[in-house]
């Protein structure tokens, strides 16, 4: 465990804490509401939207990567617009920051769609009678009654967000203290480092343990009933 | 004054049109089978549903009017709905449901909901979740909740469907004295002509998509328009005060003087009686009882309407009574109105309903 005392590691873990954290708070803003229109609404190339979404979690995470580059990398589709605006997201934290959201957003979106596809239409219209309007109703009925499903949801984001690697590495480089999230850091230790690897695997290990339970606690709440207020 | 006017709205393969006033104080209920369009009708009310046309006004607010663009959001209508299901929000207990729709906040809100809900006698169950809450509790705290923005509307979705014969009597009863305190129009659908009759003051069959008939139960009973409507009144219902069970049933002596007999069980006191028309012989005053049929009812016949090949008396026994005799004892018995005769049924006919 001394091993964990080592810089590099702990620049590692410091990295992959940070930038995992705010790709979730990302994914949340942003998938929340996304995942609720696709569940109540039908437009217009709803398909579409739900297979782009979705796209990430067949793809080689190296080939997301690849994607990433191409779409906001410098010359990219985008990448003229994003330096314009001041922004380097290649080989930067940032950047980190965008793969591993890019990547674990539809673990997120899944479950919080299939969460809200689950509501009873009819608590949202009594919402509705009762004065209350459709952003209102979304706050006070829909994310408190999906809320285990949104908290499964989240947990394991976080946790494909945690363990991203290859479109990491692709798209931000493999950098200490600057974009060299944990795993990418195990990769480069377990040539040199076997015990350091070893001790960060564990840490990862443990965090993703207590994810996934409570992943599992909630599942058992939901199932009681006990919803949160 | 609730109107809905020329509202129209495609449903699967056909259109529903509907023209209809709810005054206030007025209890409407719309009657007509599953699949007749009646929960569009009130989701339309409501705005859960955007009618392809028509215009729909209550108290001088337009919620709707197609030819305008004129569409008020569910939100802004005020609409007291309740639903089939009751809708109870699950994550909330009873008195925070009720208390959704107050504006009030704080100690005040809680106050005003507790108040509903103590009203209707659920004070004890204020912290309750829905799950926990039975039939009867969740319909009521429903019902409270619909009252709590003191809608400029109540529209009730098969308000006592769900509920068991048990609580039934105890929620109808309820119901019609919360509709009556609202005072505002009330528009109830329902697929059970005797709920419709014993919560509304004024009954609306819907066929094929249009209103066929209004009027009071009594009336439709008496004087149906088509033989839809005459099957779908079914029976006609008696209101009296029962007696004490004797070794023959137990005789209710109804408003309006007779006494008759029923074999079903019930308490003494006010009770209401149901009998099929077609359970109903006609015979001539003053004629002997013969048979086994234990009810005979003095009453003289007010209306005489054909519906294919029977024939729908409308009677005044007291009461507003209904008999199904064929045309040929029309003839034989030289039935008209005015004329007196005898209603006669068994007690075994003569059902208890909840009152």
């Amino acid at each position: 465990m001394d091993a964990l005392g080592d810089e590099t590691t702990l620049d590692a873990l410091r990295l992959s804490l940070i930038t995992s954290a705010i790709a979730l708070v990302l994914i949340v803003a942003f998938g929340t509401p996304a995942a609720y229109l696709l569940a109540t609404r039908r437009f217009r190339g709803r398909s579409l939207a739900i297979t782009f979404i979705e796209l990430p979690l067949v793809l080689p995470p190296a080939v997301a990567g690849v994607g990433l580059l191409v779409a906001l990398g410098p010359g990219g589709l985008l990448g003229g617009l994003i330096e314009d605006a001041g922004v380097r997201l290649v080989f930067q934290t940032s950047g980190v920051v965008v793969a591993l959201t890019f990547v674990a957003s539809p673990f997120y979106v899944r479950q919080a769609q299939s969460a809200f596809e689950a509501l009873d239409p009819s608590w949202l219209e009594a919402s509705r009678t009762l004065g209350a309007s459709e952003a209102r109703t979304f706050v006070r009925v829909a994310v408190p009654v999906a809320m285990p499903g949104l908290v499964t949801g989240g947990a394991l984001a976080w946790g494909r967000a945690l363990g991203e690697f290859g479109a990491t590495l692709v798209f931000a480089g493999s950098f200490q203290g600057v974009t060299q999230t944990a795993p990418l850091a195990i990769v480069g230790l377990v040539g040199t480092d076997l015990n350091g690897a070893l001790a960060l695997s564990a840490v990862l290990v443990g965090f993703s343990a207590a994810l996934l339970a409570t992943v599992k606690l909630t599942a058992r709440k939901r199932g009681l009933g006990l919803v949160v207020d | 004054m609730l109107w809905i006017d020329g509202l129209g709205l495609r449903l699967g393969d056909f259109e529903l049109e509907i023209t209809l006033d709810v005054p206030s104080d007025t209890c409407l209920a719309i009657v007509g089978p599953s699949g007749a369009g009646k929960t569009s009708l009130l989701r339309s009310v409501a705005g859960l549903a955007r009618p392809r046309a028509g215009r729909i006004v209550c108290g001088g607010a337009v919620w709707t009017d197609t030819g305008r663009g004129t569409f008020a959001a569910p939100e802004h209508r005020r609409c007291g709905y309740l639903f089939q299901d009751y809708a109870l929000f699950p994550h909330l207990s009873a008195w925070r449901n009720v208390a959704y729709g107050l504006r009030d906040s704080g100690a005040e809100r809680r106050q005003r909901a507790l108040e509903l809900l103590d009203r209707l006698g659920l004070a004890a169950r204020a912290e309750a979740r829905p799950r926990t809450l039975s039939g009867g509790e969740r319909q009521r705290v429903a019902l409270a909740r619909a009252l709590a923005v003191e809608p400029a509307a109540l529209l009730l979705d098969e308000p006592l469907s769900a509920l068991d014969a048990s609580t039934r009597g105890r929620a109808a009863r309820e119901l019609r004295a919360a509709i009556a305190a609202a005072g505002v129009p009330t528009l109830l659908v329902t697929h059970d002509f005797t709920e419709a009759a014993t919560l509304a003051s004024e009954i609306g069959v819907i066929d094929g998509g249009r209103i066929v008939q209004r009027g009071t139960a009594a009336a439709l009973a008496a004087e149906p328009g088509s033989a839809f409507v005459a099957d779908l009144v079914g029976s006609v219902v008696l209101t009296g005060r029962a007696g004490a069970r004797s070794t023959a049933g137990i005789p209710v002596t109804l408003d309006g003087g007779s006494t008759v007999w029923t074999t079903d069980a019930c308490e003494p006191g006010a009770v209401a009686l149901s009998v099929h028309p077609w359970e109903i012989l006609i015979e001539p005053p003053g004629s002997d009882a013969l048979g086994s049929a234990r009810n005979r009812v003095p009453a003289r016949v007010i209306s005489v309407t054909p519906l294919g090949n029977r024939v729908r008396l409308g009677l005044d026994a007291g009461q507003p009574l209904a008999a199904e005799v064929t045309p040929q004892a029309v003839e034989d018995l030289g039935l008209a109105p005015g004329r007196e005769v005898l209603a006669v049924w068994k007690a075994s006919a003569t059902r208890v309903v909840e009152r």
